[in-house]
């Protein structure tokens, strides 16, 4: 599944940028993290607590930040297995736009689970995601610079011409 | 995992065992009771096999934790006969209409049918239907279960359930 | 005395014999939650056991550590590949000459494969246990769509089988190729087509299912280390097959080892096969030196146990325009999963496919199977079918349905116009049976006669055409399955499981008392046998059933018999009991005659006694027969009265019939009501018509599960969906039609009894029938052909499509 969102973070884009790769942020903001650890630039071991319909499950796995293109934005990708709850597999490309002394950012996430996760909870994942991706950037924001406001764009509405989501109001 | 004492009447006799926390009310029954005669079919409630008969209502033994049934009476497959060891008219209705055939699902089928029958003594054939919606059967379609709960109805009330098992 | 004798009718009615609506034996323990299935079994010191499974589809195993596993209290051994493998163990073959991993052996190759063995004193340490036993894995890629599994650059799945080129059935074409079989005139058949009028060409798939038992599959395995005995309690199908499956894996020797099946909570298919969690149990037992129980839970049973179908089957069939068969070309791509642990006999990869001829006269016709390896459950067992015959019945019958709609003509009549006609038989299949006896145009012209076909074609004209006048929202379809089985496998010229014939057998022993017990090598697992077995033996010797006590299920006593599936048990084990009875019969002639003092020839069998000929009331029963046997038997005679047989059937038996559903179409919902399903069967010769019914009815139900939404999907990842009573559709009592059931009788030729076996002719005969109903309410809309499962959300896109949605 896929979805997208954006938000306005009033930061400049260099901080917003910063933070984004800020292990310490990092870990306030992904949701269940119990501990993030930096093996280099772009690797991070990660512990993560997620709960999926009844089943709740520790993850341990790895962040990678990959695309980065400083300070336009960056690809940031999970992976982590929860032992005989499954696995998970998400990542968010995440774009940064200058709006004067503010940042929009714009992300669209992905997420792909495995295993009893999938077999059970497949139809709490979609809504699961969304709720934990919003999770992330809302956090993310806040920390950054109090006062962001997160705007969700379901993945539906962002083809629909008629509506055009970011990327639209990007390319015009 | 430390075990708790739980309490209850199961088929009009106190007995009391001890239980985990998360000890199931049919692995309790099973397990502990050796009351084998209720079933295990799946783990998400849908099949009905571990259906008992709890307080007055058909409840499915899987999903209820054993010491949530504390001080509860219980009645199973094995306290469905009347006390002289004669079988209880639905037990006799299911054999009669040819209700059951690998017998797995016959248990909680009987004792679903048995509350239901005290909720309507003259059920309708969809009232039928949807009263033992909760209890799955792989083997007879569920015609011939439907025809054992009419004619064991039918002679519960005194009544002649006329058409007889093809 | 002689006046005091009950008249012959009351004498027949006291044996209860064949064609009786005897009560069933069963009933009086599972009515009383008396029965004793496995998981009712429970020993002294016994653990249990439970299964470590792979999130992953494909995968590399890099670690497994069962250090913290072990460590939990009440865990007693966690089980791995690399334990198996100080026992020879970490792979056994399946029954299709291939091999499968017993626990991962540095790889998995489907989701939820066994990867590891947990043994504890509870159910909930083992469940502890499972939690913490740790697996690095290294993801693959993952093939799911068996389309995909031959192109050049597929993934290897089997890499135990790198650089085999030649499978149990010949040549490998690519990594995961498992085989090719082809049968039939090919050159003919071709110019079959080049030669015809009208052709049809359709993709018709058959998805993959499950055939899940309410009870799943388990077992409890004792080891004896002072006797060196295994004893092995489970849910078989086949328990001897079981038995020398695990003696040749285990090398224990065969008399040591002692397999039980009681009680079987439902088999259809899922239980014939060989397990890991059964090797793991017996492995487990014997480190351990304790009893161990093993129980699947309902998602290991959907997603691990043996699936069944997953044939996708490409149909042509040629014809004359006026619409005579000439020709059927059929290419099947099979999906075996990650094994080929299909249960079919060892030279059938394909099973009994090349029955897809059907009940039509084809002058020529030419099948090919390709087995292909996917990242999925391995399987491909019968559910309620014999061998294949499901899907082959599905494409011929829904491929006579498309030819019909394309000649503009009605599918009852193609059907009349290309039957095998009565005369025709012992009728020559063009791919190689020989269809042992039928009466088709009778049997379905009683059919359409019952459900006023014509009536049904007239009411259809007219909705259909109110529909386009936009006042109504329904759509009708009326679907016609005329189907031919092949059941009874089998003849030990082309059926075997391992080398071993697939014969079958019954021991029966008469108690000098004039009662009796006997054993046959068959399991039930709700068909009756207990009742029914009975009343062959009752109306062949003249035993009351009642008197005759029917075991089966322990190796130890029942002779050496196959076991239950492809509904072969009536086809052959219900000769085996005939031919049994018969030679007691024989000796029992011997003696009346002896005690009467006239020569054998003498002497007329009836009911249950022998009397002489024209002198009614000289007699001697069968009871006064027993007690001489065992007491004062003619001078140079055995004393005792008992006969084994075991029975090698000469031919297939060949059950068919018609069934007719009437369906209505939401097309705004796509929500289809079965306002009527008809279901004529012929079986042969009927042993008890209150089973057959119940038979029936259970077929039908499971058919239209199948049919109408049961499913095991799979996504792209390999993520099976379907793996719980959440997912998969099992119909309750208020979705279940009613069914209508009626019959005719043409005894199978060669089979002592004329039975044909029934159990699995519903579900053959039912899945299309109910595929045809919604293929033919959407006919006039354009539709040719719907694939299945016909569920409503999928029957509304359907709609959607033909843009006849509000």
């Amino acid at each position: 599944m896929d979805m997208n969102g954006s938000m306005r973070i009033e930061a400049p884009r260099e901080k917003v940028y910063a933070a984004l790769n800020d292990p310490e942020i990092l870990k306030q903001c992904v949701p269940g993290c119990d501990s993030i650890e930096k093996l280099s630039d772009t690797e991070m071991n990660a512990k993560v607590t997620l709960k999926i319909g009844p089943v709740k499950a520790s993850f341990a796995g790895k962040i990678t930040l990959s695309d980065l293109d400083p300070p336009n934005g960056y690809s940031i990708n999970g992976e982590g297995t929860g032992g005989v709850a499954g696995y998970a597999k998400g990542g968010a490309k995440v774009a940064l736009v200058a709006d004067c002394e503010a940042t929009i950012l714009n992300y669209v996430v992905d997420a792909q689970i495995g295993g009893k996760l999938a077999q059970l909870g497949s139809r709490l994942i979609d809504s699961t995601a969304k709720k934990l991706a919003g999770d992330f950037f809302a956090s993310f924001g806040a920390i950054v610079a109090p006062g962001a406001q997160l705007t969700e764009v379901p993945a539906a509405a962002a083809e629909a011409p008629a509506k055009k989501g970011w990327l639209g109001k990007i390319i015009g | 995992m430390a075990k708790i004492n739980v309490t209850m009447t199961v088929n009009g006799e106190e007995v009391s065992g001890l239980a985990e926390p998360r000890t199931l009310l049919v692995h309790f029954i099973r397990e502990t009771l050796n009351l084998t005669g209720t079933h295990i079919g799946c783990e998400t409630s849908h099949c009905g096999a571990c259906t008992i008969d709890l307080d007055g209502v058909s409840v499915k033994s899987c999903t209820r934790f054993a010491v949530q049934a504390e001080g509860s009476h219980i009645r199973t497959i094995e306290g469905i006969a009347h006390a002289d060891g004669t079988l209880h008219q639905l037990q006799e209705s299911f054999r009669q209409m040819h209700g059951l055939q690998c017998g797995y699902c016959t248990p909680g089928m009987i004792l679903r049918a048995w509350r239901l029958l005290q909720e309507n003594p003259r059920p309708s054939e969809d009232e039928i239907r949807h009263g033992i919606s909760g209890n799955l059967c792989r083997c007879t379609g569920y015609q011939n279960i439907v025809k054992s709960i009419q004619h064991a109805a039918a002679a519960l009330n005194g009544e002649t359930f006329a058409e007889a098992a093809q | 005395m002689n006046d005091m004798t009950p008249t012959r009718e009351a004498r027949e009615a006291k044996l209860e014999g064949m064609g009786c609506k005897r009560k069933r034996v069963e009933d009086v323990r599972f009515t009383q939650g008396r029965g004793n299935y496995v998981d009712d079994i429970k020993l002294p010191a016994m653990l249990y056991g439970d299964m470590v499974r792979s999130s992953y589809a494909h995968a590399r195993v890099k670690r497994i550590d069962t250090s913290k596993a072990e460590k939990v209290p009440g865990v007693v051994a966690v089980i791995t590949a690399e334990t198996l493998k100080t026992v020879n163990l970490a792979w056994m073959p399946t029954l299709a000459g291939d091999v499968q991993m017993v626990l991962a052996d540095g790889k998995v190759l489907f989701q939820n494969q066994e990867v590891a063995f947990v043994v504890a004193t509870s159910l909930q340490a083992a469940a502890d246990g499972v939690e913490l036993v740790e697996v690095d894995y290294e993801e693959l890629p993952v093939i799911v769509d068996p389309f995909k599994s031959m192109a050049a650059d597929a993934p290897v799945l089997r890499e135990d089988l790198a650089g085999k080129t030649e499978g149990a059935h010949g040549k490998r074409d690519h990594h995961n190729h498992i085989f090719k079989w082809q049968v039939g005139d090919k050159p003919l058949t071709d110019e079959a087509f080049n030669r015809a009028d009208v052709k049809i060409d359709e993709l018709i798939s058959y998805h993959r299912t499950h055939p899940s038992p309410l009870e799943t599959c388990q077992c409890v395995a004792s080891f004896d280390k002072i006797k060196g005995e295994l004893t092995l309690w489970g849910t078989f199908q086949a328990p001897h097959v079981i038995r020398t499956v695990v003696s040749l894996i285990s090398k224990l020797p065969e008399h040591k080892i002692h397999v039980i099946a009681p009680d079987v909570g439902g088999g259809f298919g899922n239980k014939v096969g060989a397990y890991s969690g059964y090797v793991c149990a017996v492995v487990a037992s014997i480190v351990t030196g304790r009893p161990v129980k093993w129980v699947e839970d309902r998602m290991e049973n959907l997603s691990t146990t043996s699936f069944a179908r997953d044939y996708h089957m490409r149909t042509e069939i040629a014809a004359t325009k006026d619409g005579k068969v000439t020709g059927l070309r059929v290419h099947i791509l099979a999906d075996h999963g990650a094994f080929d642990a299909c249960a079919d006999p060892s030279k059938w990869p394909a099973g009994f496919s090349n029955i897809i001829t059907g009940s039509y006269d084809f002058p020529v016709a030419h099948l090919c199977v390709d087995g292909v390896y996917t990242n999925k459950a391995p399987g491909g067992v019968a559910y309620r079918c014999s061998f294949r015959v499901t899907e082959a019945a599905y494409a011929i019958e829904r491929g006579m349905d498309i030819l019909a709609q394309k000649l503009g003509m009605d599918p009852a009549e193609l059907r009349l116009k290309n039957f095998i006609k009565r005369e025709q038989f012992p009728y020559q299949s063009a791919l190689g049976w020989e269809y042992d006896s039928g009466d088709y145009h009778t049997a379905l012209n009683k059919a359409l006669v019952a459900v006023d076909y014509a009536g049904l074609r007239a009411e259809q004209k007219a909705k259909r055409e109110a529909f386009k006048r936009g006042e109504t929202r329904e759509i009708m379809g009326l679907g016609i399955c005329f189907f031919t089985e092949i059941v009874g496998a089998g003849p030990s010229k082309n059926c075997d499981i391992l080398g071993l014939a697939m014969f079958d057998s019954c021991e029966i022993r008469i108690h000098p008392t004039g009662s009796a017990i006997a054993r046959v090598g068959t399991k039930s697992t709700g068909q009756g046998h207990e009742t029914t077995w009975a009343q062959i033996i009752a109306s062949e010797i003249g035993i009351a059933a009642s008197e005759i006590m029917v075991e089966e299920g322990n190796t130890d006593t029942a002779p050496y018999g196959l076991g239950t599936y492809g509904s072969r048990s009536t086809p052959v084990a219900g000769a085996a009991i005939a031919m049994a009875s018969r030679k007691i019969k024989a000796k029992a002639q011997m003696i009346a005659a002896w005690l009467l003092e006239v020569h054998e020839d003498d002497l007329v069998f009836d009911i249950d006694r022998f009397q002489v000929k024209g002198v009614p009331e000289r007699y001697k029963t069968m009871t006064d027969i027993a007690w001489v046997a065992y007491h004062s038997p003619p001078p140079g005679m055995e004393p005792g009265l008992e006969a084994v047989s075991y029975y090698d059937p000469p031919n297939m038996t060949y059950p068919f019939g018609a069934y007719i559903c009437v369906m209505d179409i939401d097309v705004d919902t796509g929500v289809a009501k079965t306002r009527r399903f008809y279901a004529l069967d012929d079986c042969g010769t009927r042993i008890n018509p209150m089973i057959i019914e119940g038979q029936v009815h259970g077929g039908l139900t499971e058919a239209f599960a199948i049919s109408m939404g049961q499913e095991i999907r799979y996504d792209e990842m390999g993520n099976v969906m379907g793996a719980s009573f959440m997912d998969f559709f099992l119909p309750t009592a208020v979705e279940t039609p009613h069914w209508e059931t009626d019959h005719t009788v043409t005894p199978s030729p060669h089979h002592p009894i004329g039975a044909k076996g029934v159990g699995e002719s519903p579900n053959v005969g039912g899945v299309p029938a109910f595929s045809n109903a919604v293929n033919d309410a959407f006919s006039f809309l354009g539709s040719t052909h719907i694939q299945m499962p016909h569920d409503a959300w999928r029957l509304w896109k359907v709609a959607e499509k033909l843009g006849v949605t509000g």
